[in-house]
């Protein structure tokens, strides 16, 4: 329908407005309100105390990573000075003391650099807080005098380790509701552990369904090639062309394929899945079939995948299924010519077809 | 979408059902009222308010007598312009249902998944009921 007889329908039946809003719809208003806000407050509390955290980490480590060696190792006992072998010997450096190391290491630096006044005036900084001790640290470096820097020399260990060795040891420089757990023991021939997994991460791990976000990505792009053929075959809607009808054989060779796969590998889902084509396969019960797959059986798919599998891979699986909707919602509300010059009983298979494929894809999340 | 938005689709549809701005606005407000009793059909609202709706405009044109209608807007009357006369014409020479299709989708501009929903049928027969609707209205414009 053109603009010009939009306008003049809603000249006709929407020039009337209410008199007046009733008072009860505030209400409304607060309840929608409230539930949005109690969605989006944890959401939004969760991530900004996990940016803030992450950020901190990272400091952190960055800090680390230029931390100085004690002095033992690169001074002589005889060069040290005697009030620095005592602190060194009472003082042990750990890992979430660096401003000690590396203060008590910069005081005996000081002691052997030419550029002592510019050191000692920095050294008064470096007692605040680990972060801030990190970045005073690193911007010292860049003042010392090259005779200086090269008695320095970084903690001889990889980001890993030093990873492992912050989670093994306890410390009050993070706020007590973030500690966090030690890493678990890595077996010799296993590659290096992710750096964001934890011990509580990988027991709950074993007790998931073993599924992984690669897996959900295969998915995706089967689900995608089959949109898409769909998509041109509908596109390109006349039995005279080409694409359409290569389109729709392509499409229709993937659907009977994914079927036959469930159907020989004994699919706990396909027997279910089956009776409901069946029953739903006479014209007059095509909508029953539809309806039943799409919002019945499809639902009990995704509920039973929440309860048995790991929440991010269910996550995922959500996020693509409704992108995968909303793909679909927009080619049909759209003025879609095609759609007034299909035969009802194509576009209700079509749509049938669509349905079936998606839910295939979901069983096969089942194996 | 706004409340106040939703509130005045509501009262167009009604006020097409009824041709009364009064009722229109006494049955909106009934309808709404029963929405906020119902909280656990707020996932498909929408479709609720509709149906509420519906279902209270039929009651009420069955309770009055058809002679007896207070009919408060004429748009013949009122329209003026010829344009305007005609299509509401065409729009009155159609099947009651096929016109309440076209007040949903081209008045209230809701989605043809919405409208499917509410006939019980797929939105690709929708989408084929209203083109063929919309043919039908150009071809007697």
């Amino acid at each position: 329908m053109n603009r010009k007889l939009r306008k003049t329908l809603k000249e006709i039946y929407a020039s009337e407005k209410p008199s007046e809003y009733p008072d009860f719809l505030k209400e409304i208003k607060k309840e929608r309100n409230k539930k949005l806000f109690r969605f989006t407050a944890p959401a939004m509390a969760l991530f900004l105390t996990a940016f803030f955290g992450l950020y901190g980490y990272c400091e952190l480590l960055e800090a680390r990573n230029h931390s100085i060696e004690p002095q033992e190792k690169t001074l002589s006992q005889e060069e040290m000075p005697e009030h620095i072998k005592e602190e060194t010997q009472q003082k042990q450096p750990t890992a979430f003391s660096p401003a000690e190391s590396i203060t008590t290491q910069m005081e005996t630096v000081s002691e052997t650099s030419t550029s002592k006044p510019a050191l000692s005036a920095e050294l008064s900084t470096t007692q605040t807080t680990g972060f801030t001790t990190a970045h005073t640290t690193i911007r010292m470096e860049t003042t010392v005098p090259e005779t200086a820097v090269t008695q320095i020399h970084l903690p001889n260990q990889t980001v890993t380790e030093t990873i492992r060795e912050i989670l093994a040891e306890e410390t009050d420089t993070f706020p007590p509701e973030t500690t966090i757990p030690p890493a678990p023991e890595v077996p010799a021939e296993s590659t290096a552990i992710p750096e964001a997994e934890t011990a509580t991460e990988k027991i709950q791990e074993s007790e998931w369904r073993c599924l992984d976000l690669s897996r959900v990505s295969d998915v995706e792009a089967l689900q995608a090639s089959y949109w898409e053929l769909r998509r041109q075959e509908a596109m390109n809607w006349s039995m005279n062309s080409r694409v359409y009808e290569d389109s729709g054989r392509q499409a229709d060779e993937m659907l009977s394929e994914l079927t036959t796969l469930h159907r020989e590998n004994g699919n706990p889902y396909y027997e279910r899945y089956h009776s409901i084509l069946v029953n739903g396969i006479a014209p007059d019960s095509h909508t029953r079939a539809y309806t039943e797959l799409k919002d019945t059986f499809m639902n009990e798919l995704l509920t039973d995948l929440e309860n048995t599998i790991s929440p991010d891979v269910f996550q995922a699986i959500q996020a693509s299924q409704q992108d995968f909707q909303e793909k679909f919602d927009t080619f049909w509300e759209g003025d879609l010519q095609l759609s007034y010059e299909m035969g009802s009983l194509y576009t209700d298979y079509l749509e049938m077809e669509l349905i079936q494929y998606r839910v295939l894809l979901l069983m096969n999340y089942f194996y | 979408m706004k409340i106040e938005s939703e509130y005045t689709r509501i009262f167009h549809y009604c006020l097409y059902w009824l041709h009364h701005k009064e009722d229109a606005e006494d049955i909106t407000q009934e309808t709404f009222l029963r929405y906020l009793q119902h909280p656990e059909y707020e996932s498909h609202a929408r479709q609720y308010l509709y149906t509420i709706a519906r279902n209270l405009c039929i009651d009420k044109l069955r309770k009055v007598p058809a002679d007896s209608l207070n009919e408060e807007i004429t748009p013949e009357q009122n329209l003026g312009i010829p344009e305007r006369v005609a299509l509401k014409m065409a729009m009155d020479a159609l099947p009651d249902e096929d016109r309440e299709i076209i007040i949903l989708r081209y008045v209230n501009g809701e989605k043809i998944s919405l409208i499917a929903e509410m006939f019980g049928v797929s939105r690709f027969v929708m989408s084929k009921r209203i083109r063929q609707i919309t043919q039908k209205l150009k071809e007697s414009l």
